[in-house]
């Protein structure tokens, strides 16, 4: 029985990001993560928006459902641009009661931060949605694969990553269903006051990790019976990127440079 | 051979042994099944000959490999006794079924051609041809259990542990998985298989009886089913197809080890036909297991009116796909109705919505007339001691009457109650949850449930993973509720079980009841269970094919 699908789990969707090399879609996610960082505020930021809205519209991303996922980050979101907008000790340059008046430098701040980690958020999860955890963990091993050298575990700590992907869907799948069964044993999760709602959710929590533990010891003992930590650590090879993926490299690339340099001319 | 000789074992030193000198050889090509109560020390001994637990004195050795030697040692036994266990989602280390096959035969050093073979032929034998690219956890359960088999295979081990490897499976998923077993022991593996399931035990070339960590009887499976009744009926979960071996056997049928349940029926028709059995006989044996099949000449309960109606209810959990598709289906108070489909038929969708816990897309659930409210049904869902969470088994039992805003003097008398119900001695009631063994999480889990004081009960699979004597305390549970007049739902996949106990029962396929009727009227309508999309239950088949039989023959 699946009760959830947890945010940004992969869709399989004969998409153009859902073909492209996974090693390409992370090294790009990293790239915009600097260039979003490196853009400051002018006109030119937009760009970043249209970047997203255009990824999102080739990955088919369903942004309603994804948007009623996020409400509550929404609400961390709406108190940052609050926190930087609001002046209390009347410097703001348009007072609203008393003291209190909004600062618009520093609105046009909070403005910047809130956009950055929507635009950052919604290209995670375009290259999530479009990504199986395999693929994600191999193109991790291979970016890594250098470091091999300088003895880091890369083998181990691609095993773990994918290990720690597959458990995501479990986790959240684990928790509705206890918390499904604890509704049916008269918790009730959504009113009352703030302690009484988080003791409810010990009812959930504590067979949570009780479970996954168990569960994480027995994979354990699967893997030692099938011979794992033995392996003379070699790692899986993904080969050289096909030229279509490079140019989309490139070109990528050059956006995430084109952009903070052109917000720093405008 | 795989040999374990005077081998004790014990988890800490104050408990009693899980192991008391136990000693047990098997050969390559053997089918061994290792039966007993849970907590008897099978899954002990099971992990001491795969290497995973050493003993604490004796000896293993497997082909003349010890594991207590050295580490080396203890990897060769790993790699020469595969071990598949119960859930097969917590073997999976990957997302993708090659890359899962390929995990342990990489560890052991095997690249590019060589592990490509392997992996082609693992899969191959477990009857997973071309799976290689698919999604391991979009599989069946019973095609993830495969996957697990051929994760073990690919190591080319000479022998397989199997820790109630079958016991998550579906009815129709159990034969593939004897067929496999016996295939593989043809291949020359032998195959030691921890189990409750008589058909498993019948079809086993061996049969080892383990009684408080000590063999208590070793040898063919039918000289226990014939010679050792009552051993054979307290460790062995009952099923018709051993009365009706028993019967057939009484009228001169010499059984050998392994087992052919078809092989039997087929004699007893010939016998009929040769008239060397005279159609009384036959009669008596047809009635035995109808009786068997369907309970002991119960008499119907009255019925009362009508507890819980579901009308066209309709679940989606997403826009593909309907997990609930217009399902109506009641239960009265004082029956017990059971409610079965193969997996992802929409069993435990349908006990959600009926417990008021998600609300339906189209369609009603309505409880004496009004909608449904959380607390009008109890569900106990499956594994419900996975939903234990407090500090004693008596808080455990008295968080739903407390949720419910009872007082104190209510809360007790509804804990008492839920505590004898499903017979809890009062000295458990101090006990740290998470301490108790299986069965008695279950029973404690369960209880919890019933301490919600509902006029309503649903049990999902509450027979899964327990031992014969578990099983039978549940059937007893559902008999007791509807005999205090509540309406009960046993949700499960396996029938032959539940068709003793049940009043009434409805089949589910794709989200619809496509069947509804008394037990009775299931074993005689034959195209109930092609209309559910299932197998037909061994015993209901041998039951309709000697009746058919002394049918042609009276005519």
């Amino acid at each position: 029985m699946r009760l959830t699908n947890p945010l940004g789990s992969f869709v399989a969707r004969d998409t153009a990001p859902a073909r492209m090399d996974a090693r390409v879609k992370i090294l790009l996610l990293l790239a915009c993560a600097i260039g979003v960082f490196a853009t400051g505020a002018s006109w030119v930021f937009f760009a970043w928006v249209a970047v997203l809205v255009g990824l999102c519209a080739l990955a088919r991303l369903d942004v309603a459902a994804h948007l009623r996922a996020l409400a509550p980050v929404a609400f961390i979101l709406a108190f940052t641009l609050a926190a930087n907008a609001l002046a209390l000790d009347g410097h703001g340059d348009i007072a609203l009661a008393g003291p209190i008046g909004i600062d618009t430098a520093g609105a046009l701040r909070g403005l910047l931060a809130v956009a950055r980690i929507v635009i950052l958020l919604g290209l995670a999860l375009v290259v999530s949605s479009s990504t199986t955890p395999p693929q994600l963990a191999d193109a991790c091993v291979s970016l890594l694969s250098p470091l091999a050298r300088l003895g880091v575990p890369v083998a181990d700590i691609g095993l773990m990553l994918s290990l720690a992907l597959r458990f995501i869907p479990i986790v959240s799948e684990e928790s509705s269903r206890i918390q499904l069964a604890q509704r049916s044993r008269g918790v009730d999760f959504d009113h009352g006051g703030l302690v009484t709602r988080i003791s409810s959710w010990a009812s959930v929590l504590t067979p949570l990790v009780v479970s996954l533990f168990r569960r994480a010891e027995r994979l354990g003992e699967s893997m030692e019976a099938r011979c794992y930590g033995t392996s003379d650590g070699s790692l899986v090879t993904m080969g050289r990127l096909r030229p279509r993926d490079a140019a989309v490299l490139i070109v990528g690339l050059s956006v995430c440079i084109a952009i903070p340099v052109m917000a720093r001319f405008v | 051979m795989l040999i374990a000789t005077d081998v004790t074992a014990r988890y800490s030193p104050d408990a009693p042994r899980a192991l008391d000198g136990v000693s047990l050889s098997v050969r390559p090509g053997e089918v061994v099944s290792l039966i007993g109560a849970n907590g008897s020390g099978k899954s002990t001994l099971g992990a001491l000959l795969v290497g995973m637990r050493l003993a604490d004195t004796g000896r293993i050795e497997v082909d003349g490999c010890d594991p207590a030697r050295d580490a080396a040692s203890r990897r060769e036994v790993r790699r020469r006794v595969g071990f598949v266990r119960q859930h097969p989602f917590d073997q999976l280390v990957s997302t993708v079924v090659y890359d899962e096959v390929a995990f342990g035969p990489r560890n052991l050093g095997a690249r590019g051609d060589e592990l490509r073979s392997r992996v082609t032929d693992a899969l191959a034998r477990v009857g997973l041809e071309g799976y290689e690219r698919r999604d391991t956890t979009a599989l069946s359960g019973g095609e993830q259990q495969l996957l697990a088999f051929a994760g073990v295979l690919a190591m080319q081990p000479s022998y397989l542990v199997l820790d109630e490897a079958s016991s998550m499976l579906d009815s129709s998923a159990r034969p593939r998985h004897r067929a496999l077993v016996r295939a593989l022991a043809d291949d020359g593996l032998g195959i030691v298989q921890i189990t409750h399931d008589p058909l498993e035990v019948l079809a086993s070339d061996r049969a080892v009886v383990l009684e408080a960590g000590r063999i208590r009887f070793d040898g063919s499976p039918l000289e226990l089913v014939l010679s050792e009744r009552s051993l054979w009926d307290a460790t062995v979960v009952a099923s018709p197809c051993v009365d009706a071996l028993r019967a057939v056997c009484a009228l001169g049928y010499q059984a050998c080890a392994p087992v052919d349940l078809d092989g039997v029926m087929s004699w007893l028709e010939d016998a009929l036909r040769g008239s060397c059995v005279d159609a009384q006989a036959g009669a008596t044996v047809l009635a035995r297991m109808r009786a068997a099949l369907l309970g002991d000449g119960r008499a119907p309960r009255p019925q009362g009116a009508s507890a819980i109606d579901l009308l066209s209810v309709c679940y989606s959990y997403d826009r593909d796909q309907r997990a609930l598709d217009g399902v109506s289906v009641n239960v009265h108070a004082g029956e017990v109705l059971l409610i079965a489909g193969a997996s992802g038929s929409g069993k435990s969708t349908l006990s959600c919505v009926a417990a008021g816990l998600i609300a339906p897309d189209a369609g009603s659930v309505e409880v004496g007339g009004a909608r449904v409210r959380t607390g009008d049904v109890g569900v106990a869902f499956q594994r419900p001691e996975d939903q234990l969470f407090c500090e004693s088994v008596a808080d455990e039992l008295a968080f739903a009457p407390r949720n419910l805003g009872c007082d104190e003097g209510e809360v007790d008398a509804r804990v008492r109650r839920a505590a004898d119900l499903v017979g809890l001695p009062s000295e458990l009631m101090d006990r740290y949850p998470f301490d108790l063994s299986g069965g008695q999480a279950r029973r404690v889990a369960v209880a919890s449930v019933l301490s919600l004081g509902a006029r309503i009960y649903m049990l999902d699979e509450p027979t899964a993973g327990l031992d014969a004597a578990g099983r039978s305390a549940m059937h007893e549970l559902a008999r007791t509720l509807a005999g205090e007049g509540l309406a009960v739902a046993v949700i499960s996949h396996d029938i032959e079980e539940w068709l003793a106990v049940a009043d009434r029962v409805a089949l589910m396929s794709a989200g619809r009841v496509v069947w509804g009727g008394s037990p009775g009227a299931l074993v005689d309508d034959p195209g109930a269970f092609a209309r559910a999309r299932m197998e037909e239950p061994q015993a209901v088949a041998l039951v309709r094919r000697l009746a058919g039989e002394l049918e042609g023959g009276a005519r």
